[in-house]
């Protein structure tokens, strides 16, 4: 009995030891994958409508502007630089049955990508546009089955708006995503 | 019901006392950590990486720092020692993120971090095709200023084979800081005025 023990308990450490040793070997390569995970593109589709995340997306249009204006036609302040262009994406967002809404809002962030790989964040602290710009906004809410617009502002370079192929969804860097879509026009 | 015999502990602890000697026979590898990779860098010359390009445009020196044209005079930095401020530049490229927290280091080996207020404490690259021109002032002492380099490190957090960077300010000797150290002392090049980060399209 006592022998049997023994026995087991030495199998059980040198079982431990080499299970750490290919964790140890392994963990980067995992890393590698896990990384890559948080950035490939699944899927392709032209304008939409299609569900990622219990959203339904839309691409309506993509136009290159010099300014945006707010409800009352006054300029709104977004910050660009010498030799960039503000890039408006109308798109129309449905949520689905299954999408979490707090307080009627949910997140609905998307990232602006050309053909060289380059990916731009939404622009932040752009206020008072006609239309709601995120799906938490107080003052816009979205109704669960009803298609709304909202527009999403990017500041990009001018001379990257010729090489602009759409929007993804979710970001990059998302945890674990189902997909991850490029909603091209 | 003995698991482990005397002899089998001595052997694993030989062997670890053995590997830690190992070690210590080579400096360099006990000060440095080999999972991490060092690229090198001077001032002038386009450091790049894989999401951004780093260039270290201008080192001054100076006696005061005033973090805005209209600063209340009390509120100017001053020092015993000696303030460099460091001016680089970030284009960014890809997704960028957060290259590494910045910092200082000289021959004699002492290191400095930068100020929080005004001036950078970390190097960011900017969204694709902009570049960002920021400042971080350090707080040094003049006696130790020859092969002063700034360090960029990365926040490493389980991941492995990030990338450092140490990038050369371009003084070689005593001689030659204690000229600039002079400089700063003198009534023109005294002040330091923080510039305000400027974000620009990457020409």
């Amino acid at each position: 009995m006592t022998r049997a023990t023994n026995l087991a308990a030495r199998i059980a450490v040198l079982i431990a030891l080499v299970a750490a040793a290919v964790w140890s070997i392994v963990q980067p390569a995992l890393d590698a994958a896990e990384k890559k995970k948080e950035t490939t593109i699944t899927e392709v589709v032209s304008r939409g409508p299609v569900e990622v995340g219990d959203i339904e997306w839309k691409l309506e249009s993509l136009r290159v502007y010099t300014q945006l204006a707010d409800t009352e036609g006054k300029k709104v302040d977004v910050n660009v630089p010498a030799g960039a262009s503000i890039v408006v994406a109308m798109m129309e967002i449905k949520p689905l049955d299954g999408v979490a809404m707090k307080n009627d809002g949910f997140l609905c962030d998307t990232q602006l990508m050309d053909d060289e790989d380059n990916i731009w964040k939404e622009a932040d602290s752009v206020y008072g546009l006609t239309l709601p710009t995120g799906c938490s906004d107080e003052d816009h809410p979205l109704t669960r089955g009803k298609a709304t617009k909202v527009m999403k502002v990017f500041v990009v370079p001018s001379k990257s708006v010729p090489r602009l192929v759409g929007l993804i969804t979710p970001t990059i860097g998302t945890l674990n995503p189902e997909k991850r879509v490029l909603i091209s026009l | 019901m003995k698991i482990y015999r005397p002899t089998t502990v001595i052997v694993g602890v030989v062997f670890v006392l053995l590997g830690g000697i190992l070690r210590l026979a080579d400096p360099a590898e006990v000060l440095d950590d080999s999972s991490r990779q060092l690229v090198r860098g001077s001032i002038g010359a386009p450091l790049t990486g894989k999401d951004f390009t780093l260039t270290v445009t201008r080192v001054k020196f100076a006696q005061k720092v005033l973090q805005s044209e209209s600063d209340d005079p009390d509120e100017v930095l001053t020092t015993e020692g000696v303030f460099v401020a460091v001016e680089f530049e970030v284009a960014g490229r890809h997704l960028p993120e957060t290259i590494g927290d910045l910092s200082l280091e000289t021959d004699g080996g002492a290191t400095y971090e930068p100020f929080s207020s005004p001036s950078a404490t970390s190097a960011t690259a900017p969204a694709p095709g902009f570049t960002e021109s920021q400042a971080a002032v350090f707080e040094v002492n003049p006696a130790d200023l020859a092969g002063l380099t700034l360090r960029v490190t990365p926040m490493q957090f389980i991941s492995y084979f990030t990338t450092n960077y140490a990038i050369d300010l371009g003084i070689p000797s005593e001689d030659v800081a204690a000229d600039l150290v002079a400089k700063a002392s003198t009534a023109t090049g005294q002040e330091y005025l923080v510039p305000r980060p400027q974000l620009r399209v990457t020409s």
